[in-house]
């Protein structure tokens, strides 16, 4: 099964978290005697890196210690131009939440998103959506308030 | 006739000599007696002349007494006439100072009146303007007022209402945060959100 970089690192603190790896690989690799298995087994977990090697070999991208500055820098360039989803909710999204969002989002987007969770009890349930600057509000405390206030 | 004329003479010559001789014997005879007629004549004649004198002086004093009383008359009559012309030109003075009198004070009741009526206009006129003047200011305030109470009327509204609604939104907040989260569970914010993913995509917010 193959997952996108996304998918897999579907949350803004996962990906920061994994840009920071690759920023940190980066740094190894400035030595003159570099190893790039030594410098990929160190820096990444398994799973990340196994979801590093997918998302190169999507994107045709060598691991390759020639190669590897390079390709650290286009993974980290890819991780930021990911356009991000601000999902206000009322609860901390769970690891199920998560990732039945972020299958739902790349089947219905096609394409990949980041997530950002916020927490505000008092929508109650549903969520607040910010995407590229457009806000929309789908929750039960809005609904509520609509029923009691809209004429 | 000749002889008539003779006779005449004849006669006349004797007559005339008679007379001259009795007028001669006359005078011889009477000249005493003429003195004492002249006196007596000359007595007579004063006499006449003193009764004339008296007659004339009573006559004088009838005549003065006369004349005093036509003098009187026409001096009455004058008088009269004087006092009747006098009457009558004061009369008529009267009735010409009357008449200017009358015209003057007509002109001039005329002109108090024109005045009065001017003045009157006036007054009239600048109560009017006072009274619209008072009236704009009237309507003016009452304006204001109107609008002072809407506004004043609107804002307590709106106040009462954002109160009312502070409040209703309070109550409602105490339902959602207190109330409702007990009652969702993990499983329902899951198919919430799935559903407000989905009803977002719908609605366009991805594009």
């Amino acid at each position: 099964m193959t997952y996108s970089l996304s998918q897999a690192l579907p949350t803004t603190t996962a990906l920061t978290n994994f840009q920071q790896k690759l920023a940190d690989a980066k740094k190894l690799t400035f030595r003159i005697d570099f190893d790039s298995e030594k410098i990929l087994a160190s820096s990444f977990s398994p799973a990340e890196r196994k979801v590093l090697e997918q998302h190169c070999s999507q994107h045709k991208l060598s691991l390759e210690s020639t190669h590897l500055p390079k390709t650290l820098d286009v993974v980290s360039d890819y991780i930021t131009k990911i356009p991000e989803l601000t999902i206000t909710m009322a609860v901390e999204p769970n690891k199920s939440i998560i990732q039945t969002l972020s299958e739902l989002l790349h089947v219905q987007l096609k394409k990949a998103v980041v997530l950002t969770f916020r927490i505000d009890t008092s929508i109650v349930a549903g969520a607040k959506l910010e995407f590229q600057g457009k806000v929309q509000s789908h929750t039960i405390a809005n609904t509520i308030e609509k029923v009691f206030y809209e004429k | 006739m000749q002889e008539s004329l003779l006779l005449t003479l004849l006669i006349l010559t004797n007559v005339a000599l008679f007379l001259t001789a009795a007028t001669w014997l006359f005078f011889l005879f009477r000249r005493e007696k003429n003195v004492r007629v002249l006196v007596t004549i000359a007595e007579k004649k004063a006499e006449e002349i003193i009764t004339a004198a008296l007659e004339k002086a009573a006559k004088t004093v009838t005549d003065a007494e006369y004349l005093e009383k036509s003098l009187k008359e026409k001096l009455e009559k004058s008088v009269e006439i004087a006092a009747t012309t006098i009457t009558d030109e004061g009369k008529q003075s009267a009735e010409a100072l009357a008449g200017a009198y009358s015209t003057a004070s007509k002109n001039a009741a005329a002109t108090l009146e024109d005045q009065a009526v001017a003045a009157f206009s006036k007054v009239a006129q600048d109560l009017s303007t006072e009274s619209n003047e008072v009236r704009r200011q009237l309507d003016e305030i009452v304006a204001s007022e109107h609008t002072k109470l809407v506004t004043e009327l609107t804002e307590y509204k709106a106040e009462r209402k954002q109160e009312f609604e502070q409040e209703l939104r309070k109550k409602i907040q105490v339902i959602i945060t207190e109330l409702l989260p007990y009652q969702i569970t993990i499983a329902d914010q899951e198919k919430l959100l799935v559903a407000a993913i989905k009803k977002a995509h719908a609605e366009g917010l991805f594009n």
